[in-house]
Order: structure tokens, then sequence, then C-alpha cells
């Protein structure tokens, strides 16, 4: 699996790789991005199979990522990792194609059974 | 300014377990309870919540505290921290209480949540008025949060 994790903030990036590996979720390689615009436009090149992203980001927004993910016609798995949640988020978040929204903190179990789940 | 009769939209307890549970999750390490004592040399981490409900969260620690948390945080030692690195882990702590707090807001999707600054000195909170604080001891440091609500 090759992910790309989309934060502003470096501990944050961190936190996800590290609860990701911990996660026992096979990972091939993994790519940081330190907003919805640098993760943009790391996409094409690096060719992720599963996007964790930040929602509250400058530049871009993760919302903002996404649907301009889905709108040049990019399927790539799509996950919130986010300290704010509340419902309408979660409905936008599922209208614009996102799998799950994950709400920060997390620990390591809950984090594997979403990815796990998505990954089959 | 609110009247006296004013009831916090969050109070201090549940400002209490928010602050505990995020510490908890992202240390592995349980906060103990303190006292609002000063503190030297201070960090500041200051996040908003805009909408129908309008706060500031702020919350404050030793810079030793910080580059503590940090280190610990990001799986680092002291020696290899840099100064953003301490910033970074400070603001993304008052981002992850911040947004916590937010999600217990009835306000259907309607509020936002402002990014993280972190400062030396104590950010000012136009027309704010004080309604929770707590504070605690991590590493035999006091760490103070405080809550600020506008009318």
């Amino acid at each position: 699996m090759r992910v790309l994790v989309a934060d502003d903030s470096k501990a944050m990036r961190m936190i996800v790789i590290r609860t990701l590996r911990q996660s026992g979720v096979p990972i091939d390689e993994v790519q940081e991005a330190v907003d919805g615009a640098d993760a943009l436009a790391q996409v094409d090149t690096f060719q992720p199979t599963l996007i964790l992203s930040d929602w509250n980001m400058p530049n871009m927004t993760g919302i903002e990522f996404l649907a301009a993910l889905r709108g040049r016609g990019d399927t790539t798995p799509f996950g919130f990792v986010t300290s704010e949640s509340n419902p309408d988020m979660r409905e936008r978040a599922i209208a614009e194609g996102a799998a799950f929204l994950l709400t920060k903190p997390f620990d390591g179990s809950r984090f594997a059974d979403v990815i796990g789940s998505l990954v089959g | 300014m609110f009247t006296e009769q004013h009831t916090p939209t969050i109070d201090e307890h549940t400002l209490q377990g928010i602050i505990e549970f995020v510490w908890a999750t992202l240390l592995d390490e349980e906060l103990a309870a303190g006292a609002a004592a000063p503190i030297d040399d201070a960090v500041f981490s200051a996040i908003s919540i805009g909408g129908p409900w309008t706060a500031t969260l702020e919350v404050r620690v030793s810079y030793a505290l910080a580059r503590r948390f940090a280190a610990d945080l990001l799986g680092l030692s002291d020696a290899e921290l840099a100064g953003e690195d301490v910033d970074d882990a400070l603001g993304e702590l008052a981002n992850v209480v911040g947004g916590n707090v937010k999600g217990l807001l009835d306000d259907g999707g309607a509020s936002t949540l402002s990014l993280p600054i972190v400062s030396r000195t104590q950010p000012t909170v136009a027309g704010g008025q004080l309604t929770a604080t707590c504070a605690f001891t991590a590493a035999g440091e006091p760490m103070i949060w405080e809550l600020f609500e506008r009318p």
C-alpha cells in the first residue's frame, strides 16, 4: 500500500504514520504533504493507493483537496483524520467521496479498524 | 460582556475531561490535577472557534515542558528537536483539544475552527470572558488551560 498523508502539522503526520505502521496494515511507502495543494500536486507522481488527510489546513483544505481530486476523476480511497468532526462534516466528506472521517486523537486499534475495513 | 447569570457553554469539568483524554491518547500517560501557578518562560498556544458560539482556547506551559511534550509526541530526543517542532506540537495540542470542544457544540456544523497560533506572549482575546480554567501538572510542571467566551 502506498499512503499519502496530508497534514499541516509535522507532529500529526508523524503520529499518523507511526500509528499506521503499528496498525498492522501492510505499508510499502508513505509520502507526506504539508497541505491540500501540496498533496494534490503529489498525487500524479506518487500514485497513492490510500490518502489520509487533515481537514483544516492552509492553502487548500482537506475537503477542497478531495473535491479537486474527485473532480478530475481520481477515485483513490480517501479518509479524513481530523481534530474536529460533526454530522455535517461527515455528510460533506461522504458526499465528496471520502471513505471515513476519523477524529483526533485516535488510537492504533481504531486506526486499524477503519483502514482494515477499507483495504479488506 | 456576559451577564452574571451566563452559563458557560463548555464547563470546566467537560473541558478537563477532553484535555485528559487528548493527553492520554497522544502521550499514553495520565495528567495530574494541578494549581494555576505562575509560569516562567511561558509559551502559549491558542485556537479559536467561530460561529454561533465564539470562543478562544489557550494553553500555557513552560518552554521546557513544551519541549518535553514535543519530544515525546514526535519520538525525538531533546537534542533532535527544532524550535519549529515545539511550536508545531503545541499548536497541534490546542488544535486537537479545540476540535473536540467544537465537536460538542450543537451547532448544525455552522462553527469553524481556526488554525492554532503559538506565541511567547499571552494572546489578547478582545471582549472575551474567562469561563473555564483547568490546571494540570505534567512532568512536575504546570500546564494551564483557559477558555474565553465572547458574547
